[in-house]
């Protein structure tokens, strides 16, 4: 490993002397065979086994490996916020400002030394994945962002909101003044992520440590983000170290790529070697079980970790009999509509209420046997839709229809119109495989309760059959029943997510409801649950509607696929036709904005730049409307493809506006 | 937030009516009234009673009157501020508990403050030090505190005063004090006397108090913002107090609605043991002698109290907690 990394490193020297960045010559971080344990009651746990690699001045390395590969402690180990429990047992960190700086053993400094705390965010800064929790509620953006400054640098009080407003303006708020005294409540995810970035650099940090820093936005606001760290990083000149799982982005940002698994460096050096010659079994396994838009379509994932699984016998009688209805349509989703109330308080007496339109006019039809997919940013009504299908939530208008039987004998359901004993008896139908493996399952309950309670509920078969039946569906989601007295802790993210699948099936369902089941996975347990799904509708003939917000993973699963846009279908098209033939401009967009795992296909920063700053509806004609919204319909491009546009609008001129 | 605190002021209308219907009746439940309690007391000193001084007594105070009719004449003088008389003093009730009142105020002032001043610097260091010996040890004296009887407690103390340093500490000033103007002797005299029931009251409020800081402490010093704050370069005792501390507060300001009636009950039990002149010995007479018009309403000052405390709290918590502000009358 030692090898490694110093080839490496005599790489990287080659290629800086040539490099853009002649001014940052030496290493800002080096971390020489660094050692760090857990203590875990009372037994030391080793989680990281002598890592070695730099961090270049002004450059980017990227730190990829798979959770608990020991990414984020060794991070923390760097910054000094390791927790209580973990602690350096050998090596050094030696960090270097400036060339001709001496460096400095932050390995051997305490972290609460004063020397520490003054690097902390002002030479070295973090931002985190989780914007949502990682701003004080209590204080303001403007005080959270201006205590930096005031640690760290020695300036006025009255200089300081100038310069936070400053800051603020520049990494993309809409309205700086404003924001300064707002509250990280009053945010939206990508605002808030914008804010800890403006934190992290306020003092012009030599290193900014960015832990997995767009994982928790959907795709167009994870390449904002990332456009925007790297114009800061050229502005600022500071070197990064981006901590990620996703190939795509370390494509995108990387000049060099360091990869760990389980507390060891398996690989390090520039990019293009990484991607184009990868050595260890670990990074080829790796970049084979991340699904990306350049894969054939009917490529299959390689798992890091298969499974196997089986079909119980009690379930094949009802598999063939469904298979013979493939293709006629299962739901039929007509004119669905839902609005929410908000009431913005505004003033002493209340204010004026605000509608919402979750999901506006939503048509589309679900067929036996495919999946149909659904994709969108965050907060378009992708969850929503669903939500109304299943009856979670009440409709504001429209229909669903479920249809049965075929030919004559064929009889529908109006599911909107069920009442409360017709909704339960209907729940046998409709499963949903839901985002959180974590909370979606009761931490107070076993795994046999988890999969018992369904069959309770609508009484199938007496306590014996369900506890045969539940041991069943262990096997089916490759988990062996011996684990059925368990606690979901005890479980893995990926393992939990195929309870939270067998707990859907508990209930022999015909349509299982999908909300973005992987992505709260690690890439490597993803391929391994998405195979896994793949397999099961083919094998018990299910039909399901799958959403998320990355393409890729849409595009390996789905048969169909709808683009939702502000609580509209703006797209809908077989899988092959959206993504080889995309016409609207919103899906195309959604396309620019997805990172390849490869380095022919960059991310167009510009573009991305230029796009945020035109937000909203600008769309050519005829995609955009003309009065209010009335005027737009979804128009047949060809028999499986179908664009939102001004009603009456002619194909040919559609497909060629485009 | 006007708008808020207007409709939480008209809803403590019928939670105030609802819990004068609760209080009276219960005053009602057991058998009998004043007049027999009183005549029962006469006959067992000995003392001949005339059926006709009864029957006065009974007309006098109203009691002969029907349940119902009895209820709204009390509920409608305590709203003009009349709060009755009460039978045993022989005085209004507001007289009665008028003069006890200040000294209850004192005695429960001193507690409370007793328990925060011994309860934050420990409770924060339980929480900072989690696992530690020290953690340990002040949770193993916080949990005695909390399992001790504070009468047993006082009954202890008051034996241990008396046999080792020979001093008698009940009541809550020496015996020539009493009904006397404030002097400085007078003073310095109740502070004396004040000591020990602080103490004892205290005990076991500290303990639960430590337990609590300590909980929501935890829990906020493990979310994210904690980092953050690290990270930035916060002096770790500034990092706790700005952020974690300041979070784990919601809990003690949603508290104090409670403390308002706590500061006039006075500790009804230890103070009958201590034979402190607080207020607390007074309602448990009351209501053993149903002396029904001091009993009811003082019932009645505490409810008030009770929901005039938890409007207060929830108010400061707007003011202090934006979530809490910024999410009223968002609807879903």
């Amino acid at each position: 490993m030692a090898q490694a990394s110093a080839s490496a490193n005599k790489t990287n020297e080659g290629e800086q002397q040539g490099g853009v960045s002649r001014d940052y010559s030496h290493d800002i971080i080096r971390v020489d065979d660094l050692h760090l344990a857990i203590d875990l009651k009372g037994a030391d746990i080793e989680v990281i086994r002598g890592a070695s690699f730099r961090i270049p001045a002004g450059k980017t390395v990227a730190l990829v490996g798979e959770s608990g590969s020991g990414k984020s402690i060794l991070s923390q180990a760097i910054l000094g916020i390791l927790p209580n429990v973990a602690r350096i047992t050998a090596g050094n960190i030696w960090y270097r400002e400036n060339a001709s700086d001496q460096p400095l053993d932050l390995a051997g400094l305490k972290d609460d030394s004063a020397e520490r705390i003054a690097l902390r965010g002002g030479k070295i800064s973090i931002i985190f994945q989780e914007p949502m929790t990682s701003l004080s509620p209590l204080h303001t953006i403007g005080n959270q962002i201006g205590e930096a400054l005031e640690l760290h640098r020695d300036i006025a009080r009255n200089e300081v909101q100038t310069t936070v407003v400053q800051m603020l303006d520049l990494v993309g708020f809409p309205n700086p003044e404003a924001a300064w005294s707002m509250y990280p409540m009053e945010l939206s995810g990508g605002l808030r992520q914008r804010a800890m970035i403006a934190m992290a650099l306020i003092c012009h940090p030599a290193l900014l440590i960015a832990d997995e820093p767009t994982t928790a936005l959907d795709v167009s606001m994870q390449a904002k983000i990332l456009s925007l760290l790297k114009e800061l990083q050229l502005k600022l000149g500071m070197a990064v170290l981006l901590i990620t799982h996703d190939l795509g982005v370390v494509a995108n940002m990387a000049d060099e790529v360091v990869v760990m698994y389980h507390g060891q460096i398996m690989e390090a050096g520039p990019r293009e070697a990484i991607f184009k010659n990868p050595q260890h079994q670990y990074l080829k396994a790796l970049l084979h079980a991340v699904p990306d838009l350049s894969m054939g379509y009917d490529e299959k994932l390689q798992s890091l970790r298969d499974i196997d699984h089986e079909i119980p016998a009690s379930m094949i009688g009802e598999i063939t009999e469904r298979k013979t209805h493939v293709d006629e349509v299962l739901l039929k989703v007509r004119g669905l509509r839902k609005e929410f109330t908000t009431k913005k308080s505004t003033g002493w007496f209340g204010g004026t209420a605000n509608v919402l339109k979750a999901v506006d006019d939503v048509t589309f039809d679900v067929r036996r046997g495919e999946c149909f997919g659904l994709v969108g940013e965050s907060g378009c009504g992708k969850t929503t839709t669903l939500k109304l299908i299943v009856r979670a939530l009440s409709a504001s208008g429209g229909s669903v229809e479920w249809l049965e039987g075929d030919g004559d004998d064929q009889s529908s359901i109006d599911l909107l119109g069920l009442n409360n004993a017709g909704v339960k008896a209907f729940r046998r139908k409709i499963q949903m495989v839901f985002q959180d493996p974590f909370s979606s399952l009761s931490p107070r309950s076993t795994v046999l309760n988890i999969l018992k309670e369904p069959m309770e509920v609508h009484s199938m078969g007496s306590k014996k059959e369900q506890a045969a039946y539940a041991a069943e569906l262990m096997r089916l989601v490759g988990l062996q029943p011996t684990f059925l007295g368990r606690y979901p802790h005890s479980f893995s993210g990926g393992q939990r997510q195929r309870i939270g699948i067998a707990r859907a099936l508990a209930l022999r369902p015909e349509l299982l409801v999908c909300d973005e089941p992987v992505s709260a996975l690690d890439v490597s347990v993803q391929a391994q649950v998405l195979n896994l799904l793949k397999q099961l509708q083919e094998e018990l003939g299910l039909t399901y509607i799958f959403i998320s917000h990355n393409l890729a993973v849409v595009r390996y699963i789905a048969d169909r696929i709808g683009v939702m846009f502000k609580g509209q279908l703006v797209e809908m098209a077989n899988r092959e036709e959206l993504f080889e033939n995309p016409i609207h401009p919103y899906t195309k967009a959604l396309l620019d904005v997805v990172p390849h795992a490869d380095l022919d296909h960059p991310l167009d920063f510009d573009r991305i730049n230029r796009d945020m700053a035109a937000e909203g509806r600008d769309w050519s004609f005829p995609f955009s409307s003309q009065t209010d919204g009335s005027d737009m319909e979804m128009i047949t491009i060809s028999e499986n493809h179908q664009v939102r546009a001004i009603i009456g609008s002619d194909p040919a001129t559609i497909s060629k506006a485009s | 937030m006007f708008r808020y605190i207007i409709t939480r002021i008209g809803a403590m209308i019928p939670t105030l009516l609802l819990a004068s219907i609760v209080i009276f009746t219960i005053i009602q439940l057991p058998p009998g009234d004043y007049v027999e309690t009183y005549i029962g007391e006469l006959i067992a000193s000995g003392e001949s009673v005339d059926l006709e001084r009864a029957q006065y007594l009974r007309e006098e105070y109203g009691l002969d009157k029907p349940m119902i009719q009895r209820y709204l004449l009390w509920i409608g003088n305590f709203v003009t501020g009349d709060f009755g008389y009460s039978f045993e003093y022989q005085r209004p009730v507001s007289e009665v508990v008028g003069n006890r009142l200040w000294l209850t105020i004192m005695v429960s002032m001193a507690t409370i403050i007793l328990t925060w001043v011994i309860a934050f610097p420990i409770g924060i260091y339980s929480a900072t030090h989690q696992y530690s010996w020290g953690d340990y040890g002040l949770t193993f004296f916080g949990l005695l505190g909390l399992a001790t009887p504070n009468f047993l407690l006082a009954l202890v103390m008051m034996y241990f005063a008396q046999t080792l340093f020979g001093v008698s500490i009940g009541g809550l000033m020496d015996a020539e004090y009493i009904d006397q103007p404030m002097s400085w002797g007078k003073f310095k005299s109740i502070l004396e006397h004040l000591i020990v029931p602080t103490i004892v009251i205290g005990t076991s409020g500290t303990a639960a108090m430590i337990r609590r800081i300590r909980a929501n402490l935890l829990d906020e010093l493990q979310k994210q913002y904690v980092v953050t704050a690290r990270a930035k370069g916060v002096p770790p005792f500034k990092a706790l107090v700005k952020y974690p501390l300041r979070m784990s507060l919601n809990f003690f300001v949603a508290d104090i609605g409670s403390l308002l009636p706590t500061i006039i009950s006075g500790a009804e039990i230890v103070a009958i043991v201590l034979s402190l002149q607080t207020t607390g010995p007074l309602l448990i007479a009351a209501l053993q002698s149903q002396d029904m018009y001091l009993a009811g309403s003082f019932l009645m000052f505490l409810a008030t109290l009770t929901v005039i405390g938890v409007l207060v709290s929830d108010i400061a918590l707007g003011f202090l907690d934006p979530r809490i502000r910024l999410a009223g009358g968002a609807e879903r």
